[in-house]
This record gives structure tokens, C-alpha cells and sequence, in this order.
């Protein structure tokens, strides 16, 4: 589709300048592009093997806890449990990845995770507790590196949508309009200059 | 009259006369070597094990067992099912018992549950919903002064650290001085012992899972039980040695087995599973020595303590089939329970 400007030779070399910014502009975004998804492909494959690790962590905590849940009764267990001694200070902050802001998390356990009775509790309940505060921090991790991908996805699919518009919209329009305004300049020169010369002709007879 | 049928150096030896006392015992003892019978043994077990789900294991429960896991006709939950057992076997005990108090040995541990979660719900200072049992000697504040000293005692210690593990720590004690209190009543040899070889065995569990934790002697000290066969100091002085020296020291003390499986556990870096396991089959190992004892508080005893372990055995198996766990692992974990 026509740009709708006025066929000026001014207009002409706005279009001229927009079309060389808009070369630019594509051509930095397609390197964005191709960073930004280099980028995602690498933190993607981070992203399985720590999940992966983190899973496996977790099902190995969550059985120990189970066998806990076994060898204690339900009551013994809730009640050594029932007032943790232990506080979480979490703090966040953004990091800058490309122009994206991601989130950034960072922890300070604080007390005694075994702050029950020994007598009526199971060891398997400790190695469940340890287990869980020793998968906290990677858990956390991974929440970090999930949500970076996340970002990092939708600022891909933003700047995908934007090479494309520039692509296949704006450049060709841009190309097109060009064409059109230098053709028609060409003809309006091409008919004054037959004009004149039909005058010049006219002129000489007389 | 020889009245156990026990290795040198048992603990629970005792040749005496048969007492009056335990000819009250008759009765019982034949009703339960009835019930007894019930008891799952390893194939039963098994057969619960391989079962698909918890519905099978649950239909075969009641089934071939006689256990009740319907409440007009609808399904109750496992854990319902095993404290109603529980509570059955309780009330069959103090049915049958000719002096009830001395069962309380065996129920106190529910009533100090009891008090722990109230005392931390007071000392919290809100309500937490944490279950109790229903079962277990009442311990009533106003009726108890040593309970009310107990209870003072908590609170001094509390409000200076505010450590809701200093309740756990003291009532843990006097959970320990109240069977002895029952004990020294009573006099019964096979109770004293039973209470002094609960203690040891707590101490040694708790000296392997403080060495696992890697805490230092102080902190051992604080949790460590008096009144078991091994003073406190035993544990302390021999806490900091190594593996090799310890083994070489508990060698030829009566428990020698069960540090050699604590020091197998620390030095393979396994937890201490294989340990608690063995402590529990340790005593029901010794009562399942008094087998032709018919006079005598014995046989409720030894049902008491095969009844406990059937729960907990079942309950891992519940747990292992809700949480669909192999079939393997399952019958691995409670493979050591089995007596």
C-alpha cells in the first residue's frame, strides 16, 4: 500500500531518509533478535537441566519427608513442626539482561531448623527439614531463571512483531512509495521538458 | 520358677517366684494369645505391599484381617482407620489390665503430646491447629503439683530465650520421670527395665543424630535422658571420637550391636533409618523372648508393642501407597521392622 504524501521531491527525500532509518532500524533489531533468541536457547537449556536437577532434589526431600510422615504419627509430626523457629528474609531486586528488567532474589535463613523435641521425632524429619532448606536457595533459582525466560520470550516476540512490521510492512511500503514519488517526478519532468519543447517549437514557426 | 527364658547378660533376667501379682495376669494372657494371632506377620505385609492402591490395601484390611474401614458403608480415611485401631487396643489393655496405672507407661507419651501443643499454643500466643490424641493418662494442671511445677518451670525457661524447643526439652525429661514415678510404685522388674532400656535407646538415637547434625557435646548434653542403664557422661566423653575408637570402645557394652549400626550409618553417610529401626526391633525382640511366660505382665506388654509396630508398619505402607511410591521401596523400608 501507498505511503499518502503529496509527490514532492521534499517528500521524496523524507522517504529516502525514513527508508535507510528503517533499513538500519531492521537490521539492528534482526541482530537483537538473533541475540536475544541465542540468548533464550542457551537459558533454556539451563533452565531443563536445573529443573531436572531440582526436581529430582525435591522427590528425594518429598520421600524423605514421606517416610517421616511414616515412621512419626501425624500428631507427633505437626506438633514438631507447629511453630517453625526459623525466618526467612527475602529481598528483591531487577537486574538489567538486554533493556529487560529481571527479577533478582536473595535470601537470609535465620534460626534453628530443628527446633523440636528429639524423643518422639524421627531423623528422617531432619533430613527432610535439611533437604528442603538446602533445595530453598535452588528453587529460588530457578523461579529467577524461569521468569528470565519468560521475559526474555516476550521481548522476543515483541521484537519479532517489530522486524516483521519492518519487513514486510513499513520497508516495502517505504520502497514502494519511493518508487512511485521518483517515477511520477520523473514523468512530471518528462512532460515539462516536452512541453518546453512543443513551446520552443511553437515559438520558432512564428 | 525360672521366669525368662533369656540370654547372659539380659537385661530383663529376672529368676524369681511366681507372685501373686501375676497370676492376676491369667486371664489376659490367654485372651490375648488369642488375639495375638491377628497380629500381621511378613506375608500379610506383603500381600498389603503389592496390593494396586490404598483402596486394595484398604479392601484386603478388611477383608482378610477384620479391620473396620467402613463407617456405614462409607470408606474413613487410613489414619482414622489406625487410630480407631489404636484406640481399640487401648481400651482392650485397660480393660484387661488388674492395675491400670501401670499402663500408662505406654499411653503417657500421647498425654505429654497433649500438653506440648497447649503449652505452645499458650506460649505462641495464638491457636494452632495441630491434632491431638484422644488416648493417654489425663494430666490436669490443677490436680498435679508436680505438673504445676513442670509448667512453671517451663515458663521461666521459655521467657529467657524464647526457644519453644526448651519445652520439648523439659517435658521430654519429665516424660521420662514420670515412668520412672509409675516404676519405683510399682516395682516390677520387667517395667523398670523396659522404661531404663527406653532410655538408653533414646540416648543412643539422639548421640548418632547429633553426630549426623554435627552439633557439639554441649548441645548433646542439654537433650541427653537420665536414668537410663548408661550415664549422661557415657555419652558425652565418648561423643568427639572417632569412628574406629568408638567402635573399639562400645565393643563389649550391652548395646554394642546397635552402636555398631550407628557407626555403620555414620560411616557410610546413610541416615540413621537402619538405627531407629533396630532400636525398635530390640525391645520387641527381648519381649518376643518371654513368648511362654503365662503368668505375668509380660504378654500384654509384647502385644502392646507388636500392636504399635503393626501401626507404624501400616501406616508406612499407607503412606508409601498414597504417595506412590514402588512397591520395592516400601517393603525395603519396613523390611527392618519386621520381628
Amino acid at each position: 500500500m501507498l505511503a499518502d504524501v503529496s509527490l514532492t521531491r521534499m517528500n521524496l527525500m523524507k522517504m529516502k531518509k525514513r527508508y535507510a532509518i528503517a533499513l538500519r532500524g531492521h537490521k539492528l533489531l534482526k541482530d537483537k533478535q538473533d541475540e536475544l533468541m541465542r540468548k533464550f536457547m542457551e537459558l533454556l537449556e539451563e533452565i531443563k537441566s536445573y529443573r531436572q536437577e531440582v526436581e529430582n532434589s525435591l522427590e528425594k526431600v518429598h520421600k524423605q519427608f514421606f517416610w517421616a510422615q511414616g515412621v512419626m504419627s501425624k500428631e507427633f509430626l505437626e506438633e514438631a513442626i507447629m511453630v517453625p523457629q526459623v525466618s526467612l528474609n527475602l529481598t528483591t531486586s531487577q537486574e538489567q539482561v538486554f533493556n529487560i528488567q529481571t527479577p533478582k532474589l536473595d535470601f537470609h535463613i535465620e534460626g534453628d531448623i530443628y527446633s523440636y523435641g528429639f524423643l518422639f521425632t524421627s531423623q528422617q524429619l531432619d533430613l527432610a527439614l535439611d533437604g528442603y532448606k538446602n533445595i530453598f536457595p535452588k528453587l529460588l533459582h530457578l523461579s529467577e531463571i524461569e521468569k528470565r525466560a519468560e521475559l526474555l520470550a516476550s521481548e522476543i516476540e515483541q521484537t519479532r512483531r517489530r522486524v516483521n512490521a519492518l519487513e514486510y510492512i513499513l520497508i516495502p511500503e517505504l520502497k514502494q512509495t519511493i518508487k512511485y514519488i521518483s517515477m511520477r517526478l520523473a514523468e512530471l519532468e518528462l512532460s515539462n521538458q516536452i512541453r518546453l519543447m512543443k513551446i520552443k517549437d511553437i515559438v520558432r514557426k512564428h | 520358677m525360672e521366669k525368662y527364658f533369656s540370654r547372659k547378660n539380659d537385661l530383663f533376667l529376672d529368676i524369681g517366684n511366681l507372685h501373686q501379682e501375676d497370676v492376676q495376669y491369667g486371664y489376659s494372657t490367654g485372651r490375648l494369645a488369642i488375639l495375638e494371632k491377628s497380629i500381621l506377620d511378613k506375608n500379610a505385609y506383603r500381600e498389603l505391599i503389592i496390593a494396586n492402591n490404598t483402596e486394595e490395601t484398604l479392601r484386603l484390611l478388611e477383608n482378610k484381617h477384620g479391620f473396620k474401614t467402613k463407617n456405614h458403608n462409607t470408606q474413613v480415611s487410613w489414619e482414622d482407620i489406625l487410630n480407631k485401631e489404636f484406640i481399640s487396643v487401648h481400651d482392650l489393655i485397660y480393660g484387661l489390665a488388674p492395675v491400670k496405672e501401670i499402663f500408662d507407661i505406654f499411653f503417657f507419651q500421647y498425654s505429654f503430646h497433649n500438653l506440648k501443643v497447649r503449652l505452645k499454643e499458650k506460649l505462641a500466643g495464638h491457636k494452632i491447629d495441630t491434632p491431638l490424641f484422644i488416648i493417654g493418662p489425663v494430666l490436669l494442671e490443677e490436680s498435679s503439683p508436680v505438673l504445676r511445677e513442670i509448667i512453671i518451670k517451663i515458663e521461666q525457661v521459655f521467657y529467657k530465650e524464647r526457644r519453644f524447643q526448651d519445652i520439648d526439652c523439659i517435658l521430654d525429661e519429665e516424660y521420662f520421670n514420670f515412668l520412672s514415678r509409675v516404676a519405683d510404685k510399682y516395682k516390677i522388674p520387667v517395667i523398670e527395665s523396659l522404661i531404663k532400656t527406653w532410655i538408653d535407646l533414646a540416648n543412643i538415637k539422639l548421640f548418632f543424630r547429633f553426630k549426623t547434625l554435627q552439633r557439639d557435646k554441649n548441645n548433646l548434653s542439654r537433650f541427653l535422658f537420665s536414668g537410663g542403664n548408661f550415664k549422661q557422661d557415657f555419652y558425652i566423653n565418648t561423643y568427639h571420637l572417632r569412628t574406629d575408637v568408638l567402635k573399639r570402645e562400645t565393643k563389649n557394652i550391652f548395646y554394642a550391636d546397635l552402636f555398631l549400626t550407628g557407626i555403620k550409618c555414620l560411616e557410610n553417610e546413610t541416615s540413621m533409618d537402619e538405627l531407629e529401626k533396630s532400636c525398635d526391633r530390640f525391645i520387641l525382640q527381648r519381649f518376643s523372648e518371654t513368648k511362654h511366660i503365662v503368668f505375668g505382665i509380660e504378654p500384654m506388654i509384647r502385644y502392646l508393642l507388636h500392636k504399635e509396630n503393626e501401626m507404624r508398619m501400616l501406616r508406612m505402607i499407607f503412606v508409601g501407597k498414597e504417595n506412590s511410591i514402588s512397591n520395592n521401596e516400601i517393603e525395603e523400608k519396613i523390611a527392618g521392622y519386621y520381628v
